[in-house]
């Protein structure tokens, strides 16, 4: 199923591949090609002129307050996998993890996760923690997230890398097409160490689908995410992000890191009194 | 001098919190399953120090009735960027500095805890006020589909 799924994916992106191709031949070349291969609804933004057309999705998108939706279902999942429909192995591991976290394994079993490593956290758990921004460049949709994670969303028509060329990365390989204003992004190839949500891993498997639309001053993210491995059906959640004046943050040391060089891996081994050598008399 | 003193146990909180994992403060990264959100408690103390890092802030607080008798706690905050939307800087709290720290304890009983607000001894709180910070839901959103 999921190598059919990929080929199906492969094919779309080359079809859309063609019809750049055919678009750029019918019109010439330069601009004129470009704005051409813009003709085609779903390859929006091929050139800095076309980009103007685009939606505003300019400022810094920070994750909507509170980010427990009300409705059971809706992405609550994300800080550590509570409602993602994993199979009963993986939802068995990310039980007994949680009551590592609640402190009922001792003081010294609470798994990491990325953050706490001051590793990238990764897609698809990278959308949900922090504030993030986009960057429209020709062929191309960049989000910057807060934790200096970068997503490149090519919108130009190229199918995803073959799977013999591929580098799975923590951000995944990312291509994308325009449906109106809502962008449209698949990702796979995540390199496993990426998490699904905070404390757990995607596999080699993981599928991201996310349609991408500003709502107001609100923007929505519906994502679906399929793993075979991971979940007897897939994930499906929306997340809602609240557009925020003011500069985007750049990520600065990171203390948890420090601590985790330090022995210090978790609240609960930190030593509180350490701070008293610099206390004021 | 008993510096934590209980201000109450939130019953509906609790009730959720029954519920498992449908609960959880609105910034953690990774690490709240260790404080108890049910309950909130206050101390009153001098700034040590504020770590003004990612992924998340800390601020540490000594409070007793002397230097030698303090007890030092240590408080978690949320990210530089989530604490910069919520009116801090780096110079919020300097060493030295009376407050009165709001927040969720540790499960444990350690001196620590989640921080939730944080009062000047003037009275002020720094950054917006906790009515901002614990904002009751946005309207729900719109229902339309997506796309």
């Amino acid at each position: 199923m999921q190598d059919i799924a990929r080929v199906t994916r492969l094919a779309a992106g080359a079809a859309a591949a063609v019809l750049i191709a055919v678009c750029a031949l019918l019109a010439g070349t330069g601009d004129a090609a470009a704005a051409a291969a813009d003709s085609h609804p779903g390859l929006r933004g091929q050139t800095w002129d076309s980009i103007k057309r685009l939606p505003d999705w300019s400022g810094v998108w920070a994750p909507s307050r509170p980010l427990l939706p009300r409705n059971p279902g809706s992405g609550t999942g994300f800080v550590f996998g509570g409602d993602v429909p994993l199979k009963p192995k993986y939802a068995a591991m990310r039980d007994e993890r949680m009551a590592a976290v609640r402190g009922e394994r001792g003081q010294d079993k609470i798994p990491l996760s990325n953050s706490g490593l001051c590793l990238p956290n990764g897609t698809p758990a990278n959308m949900g923690p922090v504030a993030h921004e986009y960057l429209f460049s020709p062929g191309r949709v960049t989000i910057l997230l807060e934790n200096s994670e970068i997503r490149r969303i090519w919108t130009d028509g190229r199918p995803h890398v073959p799977d013999d060329q591929v580098n799975p990365s923590f951000s995944g390989d990312s291509i994308g097409h325009w449906e109106g204003d809502t962008l449209v992004v698949d990702t796979i190839n995540i390199f496993p160490e990426a998490e699904l949500y905070i404390g757990g891993r995607v596999t080699e498997k993981t599928h991201v689908s996310e349609r991408i639309t500003r709502v107001g001053n609100r923007m929505r993210i519906d994502t679906v995410v399929e793993d075979p491995e991971l979940f007897a059906k897939p994930w499906v959640y929306t997340r809602w992000y609240d557009h925020e004046k003011g500069p985007p943050i750049d990520y600065n040391s990171c203390t948890e890191g420090d601590r985790a060089k330090k022995g210090e891996e978790t609240l609960l081994n930190i030593d509180f009194n350490a701070p008293k050598e610099g206390q004021q008399k | 001098m008993r510096p934590i003193r209980s201000i109450g146990t939130f019953a509906v909180l609790a009730a959720v919190l029954s519920l498992g994992v449908a609960v959880r403060p609105v910034f953690a990264h990774h690490s709240f399953g260790l404080f108890d959100m049910s309950k909130t408690a206050e101390v009153e103390g001098t700034i040590i120090k504020l770590e003004w890092s990612n992924p998340h802030c800390w601020l540490f607080l000594a409070s007793g009735p002397s230097d030698k008798e303090a007890v030092n706690y240590g408080f978690e905050m949320t990210s530089v960027g989530e604490m910069t939307r919520r009116g801090w800087t780096k110079t919020s709290v300097k060493p030295g500095d009376k407050v009165k720290v709001t927040f969720h304890p540790v499960r444990d009983g350690r001196p620590a805890g989640y921080m939730m607000s944080v009062m000047t001894d003037t009275g002020k709180y720094i950054g917006r006020p906790p009515e901002g910070q614990n904002a009751p839901p946005p309207p729900a959103p719109p229902t339309a589909g997506p796309g």
